[in-house]
């Protein structure tokens, strides 16, 4: 008797360590399932991804072709009367200015290019604290967005980052490696930021005291060359130009639009005379 | 992460108690032999399964098919120990 006991208890003890584990188990399930993101498998994922790459080239292409045919008919258009030959001559600086088509001209060529202090890490260093210190031999976006805004204000007319056109909505990213502009990925080294304009004025805009580029003439001055160029073609933009929201206003809203404006001039005007007015009005009139 | 070992831990307890429920209506129990059983399974399965995601390869289904044959072979022979018991 007292052999069969043993054995009783045993085995209901275990019976109730697997009620635990079940109940465990069970438990997990759920929250796995509950975690578990859609099953995609990996090379489905990458053949997709090639697939729609492909697409968007083809697309691209495809943008350009019928931009191009666009530009014929205005074109044709514009040698009809004395009119439309204007009008598409008007057409024609909406569209460099838009950066629709290809321009040609002298300019600039800055290369921006990772330093390769990045790549020799001190022993004595760890890990962790080297990519903090090591984050300044990197170009980042930020650095080319200040390129390309420095070039505007020195007057450029067409600005291009890695050989695709800047226009007034493009966003310039970076996404780990590389940099995304118009959503297109481009190499992040080196970075080529080109622009058309005067050479000596874009240039002089670049070399600059306490410009855009001082910081990284302290670091390493081999992360920056600035080329003047005499000539030079820049891409056309050949992303979607569909507008969804944009309407062009109707001339009562388009005048309250522009008071505002002019009233902000103003503004401006105030704060150079008394910087301390906009602290204390908070801009307000 | 613990999943797959939480549900070989369970299938190792639940062979170990049919194994033990068998033993003990066969008149064979033994103290040692049960727990010992159980914890051994357990880690070996575990391994099976910790190794078979290292190197690819589902070694926790050989645990897992044996674990439950040997199940459904305990559940029959108690099945029929019980029967033969009841008859005579």
């Amino acid at each position: 008797m007292e052999h069969a006991r043993s054995w009783t208890i045993q085995i209901s003890v275990l019976s109730v360590i697997m009620g635990g584990l079940v109940a465990l188990s069970l438990k997990t399930q759920d929250r796995i399932l509950k975690d578990q993101l859609p099953d995609v498998r990996q090379g489905r994922l990458a053949r997709a991804f090639v697939e729609l790459r492909e697409d968007a080239t083809s697309l691209r292409r495809q943008v350009l072709d019928l931009q191009k045919r666009l530009r014929e008919y205005q074109l044709q258009t514009g040698s009809d009367s004395e009119k439309s030959k204007l009008l598409a001559q008007d057409l024609m600086l909406a569209n460099v200015l838009a950066g629709t088509v290809s321009v040609s001209g002298s300019g600039v060529a800055v290369t921006l290019r990772d330093s390769k202090l990045a790549e020799r890490k001190p022993n004595d260093i760890s890990e962790a604290d080297w990519r903090d210190l090591s984050e300044e031999y990197y170009i980042h976006d930020r650095d080319i967005r200040d390129v390309v805004n420095e070039l505007r204000a020195s007057g450029a007319e067409a600005i291009s980052v890695n050989d695709q056109r800047v226009t007034g909505l493009t966003p310039i990213r970076c996404v780990g490696p590389v940099v995304m502009v118009n959503d297109v990925r481009t190499a992040g080294s080196p970075v080529i930021v080109r622009a058309i304009g005067d050479p000596d004025a874009l240039l002089s805009g670049m070399m600059m005291t306490k410009g855009v580029l001082d910081a990284f003439r302290d670091v390493d001055p081999t992360m920056v060359s600035i080329d003047k160029v005499k000539s030079m073609t820049l891409p056309a933009y050949a992303g979607s130009t569909t507008l969804r929201y944009a309407k062009v206003a109707n001339e009562v809203k388009a005048n309250e639009a522009q008071r505002q404006s002019e009233n902000a001039e103003r503004l401006g005007d105030k704060a150079v005379q008394d910087p301390q007015s906009v602290i204390r009005d908070g801009g307000k009139k | 992460m613990f999943a797959p070992y939480l549900s070989i831990a369970v299938l190792a307890a639940l062979d170990a108690i049919c194994g033990g429920i068998r033993a003990a209506l066969e008149g064979k129990f033994t103290d040692g032999i049960f727990i010992t059983g159980f914890i051994i399974n357990t880690v070996l399965a575990a391994l099976l399964a910790w190794i078979g995601d290292k190197i690819g390869v589902d070694i926790v289904l050989a645990a897992v098919v044996m674990l439950g044959g040997r199940i459904f072979l305990n559940l029959s022979l108690i099945r029929r120990l019980l029967l033969t018991k009841a008859t005579s």
